[in-house]
């Protein structure tokens, strides 16, 4: 029973492997959402526009904004944490 | 309460935006607590929110990108991150993940994303909840037959130790990671990191669902550890793969940093409530939230298999409570352990003003 269930582990893994190769070899047509801008206004109306317009500068702006905002708000959260007065350097090991 | 609902640009859906912060929150809370993302949580629950699912699956690895760097800066201070072993996996997950991206959009094009995707989420789900139930029951046993011997058992030592079949592949060059005191072939890392980069790139998913207990049970590394470092190399693949699916026209930025909102909050609970816990304490955890995950995505197959509304409900209420609880349990811990440490440290300081007078 144990040798079925790692057979079937393997196999398993094996699919995981291979099934992006025959992912790849199935004809692919585009397929392309574009975003309605009609009852967008201001800064989104902004940002469809740039999605509608040019993919790598959204991509671009999408990459460099989601590290930024997060080190922001991560070091802001810190920040608040520090003031509890819990040591935030240190980690006893809770077996011991 | 039209304040409380705002349009998406990018895939113009009306989305009821506290409920982004709550998630936030909540999985900011449970994925810095277990190691990973909590994607399973997330893509349901924004698809739920009414993504459509490619959309649901990009936006949420751009938020796990987000809040695994928040989450890494507060385990790195911990010394919970071997940065080593992470970039040693990242250069096989970023290969995976690409493949598993471009199987997503052959499930799409072939109009089978949502069902396809929510299978194997399920097994996958289910296989790592089985492992947590093996590892106990074997730990168990350990603690039994040590006991009959008249011996203690070593508290670090965990049940499940498949690792110690994978140390014996000595292909070389051999690697050694400092912080996870761990001596393996260099397969080891990049060939884990690839598979498990595959089911995140189909699952959409940043990995640490499968690479938490990958890096334990394959790679042996220490519990702590293996959240610190698994939340680094999600942070990395995450950003990789937010990328890929942003290339594609998949990710709604206005909804990741609504949602990082309440992440920010809430990774650092999560992240400061792991000293209060032993690692088998942890492995619980991530079992319990995996099991739910999972029977909660079988509610919702079964839902639209065979045409009950209410099993979809039902799924909705079981996940969100079901992790809202493990969120409070979690919290509970860091508020009981918080409160304690900070009595200490003022008996402390006391005690030293009092020696010095």
């Amino acid at each position: 029973m144990k040798k079925l269930w790692v057979k079937l582990f393997l196999l398993a893994t094996a699919v995981s492997v291979f099934l992006p190769a025959i992912a790849a070899a199935a004809k692919k047509a585009p397929f392309v959402v574009v975003s309605h801008t009609t009852k967008l206004t201001g800064i989104q109306l902004l940002w469809a526009n740039i999605y509608n317009d040019d993919t790598i500068l959204f991509t671009i702006i999408t990459g460099v904004a989601i590290p930024i905002v997060g080190c922001i708000f991560g070091i802001t959260a810190d920040k608040f944490m520090s003031y509890t007065g819990i040591d935030l350097r240190t980690r006893e090991l809770k077996e011991k | 309460m039209e304040w409380a609902y705002m349009i998406m640009p990018i895939s113009g859906v009306d989305v009821f935006w506290p409920g982004l912060v709550i998630m936030g929150l909540g999985v900011g809370i449970v994925g810095g607590f277990i190691g990973m993302g909590a994607a399973w949580v997330v893509t349901p629950g924004l698809n739920i929110l009414g993504f459509p699912m490619a959309f649901a699956i990009g936006t949420d690895m751009a938020h796990i990108a987000g809040k695994s760097l928040i989450s890494t800066m507060r385990h790195g201070k911990f010394g919970n991150v071997d940065y080593p072993l992470g970039i040693a996996m990242l250069l096989g997950t970023i290969a995976g993940i690409e493949c598993g991206a471009q199987v997503i959009m052959w499930f799409e094009q072939i109009g089978k994303v949502d069902l396809y995707v929510r299978i194997l989420y399920m097994g996958f789900l289910f296989m790592m909840a089985w492992w947590i139930y093996l590892d106990r029951k074997k730990r168990k046993e350990k603690e039994v037959a040590a006991e009959e011997k008249g011996e203690k058992l070593d508290k670090l030592a965990g049940g499940i130790e498949w690792y110690k079949t994978v140390h014996r592949l000595k292909i070389p060059p051999m690697m050694h990671f400092k912080v996870a005191n761990i001596h393996v072939s260099w397969l080891v890392p990049i060939g884990i990191g690839y598979v498990t980069g595959v089911i995140a790139g189909i699952l959409g998913i940043g990995g640490g669902l499968v690479r938490m207990p990958a890096l334990i049970y394959f790679v042996g590394c220490p519990t702590h550890i293996a959240v610190g470092t698994d939340l680094f190399e999600v942070m990395l693949s995450g950003l990789y793969g937010a990328v890929s699916f942003t290339l594609k026209g998949r990710t709604e930025l206005i909804a990741v940093i609504i949602m990082l909102c309440g992440a920010a909050v809430g990774a650092q609970i999560g992240a400061v409530a792991t000293k209060y816990y032993a690692g088998m304490g942890i492995r619980f955890i991530y079992g319990c939230c995996v099991f739910v995950a999972a029977t909660s995505i079988a509610q919702k197959l079964i839902a639209r298999i065979y045409d009950i509304p209410l099993l979809d409900f039902t799924s909705m209420v079981w996940i969100l409570g079901g992790i809202g609880f493990m969120m409070l349990i979690i919290m509970r811990r860091f508020c009981q352990g918080a409160y304690k440490e900070i009595q200490l440290h003022r008996e402390a300081k006391a005690a030293k003003r009092a020696a010095k007078k």
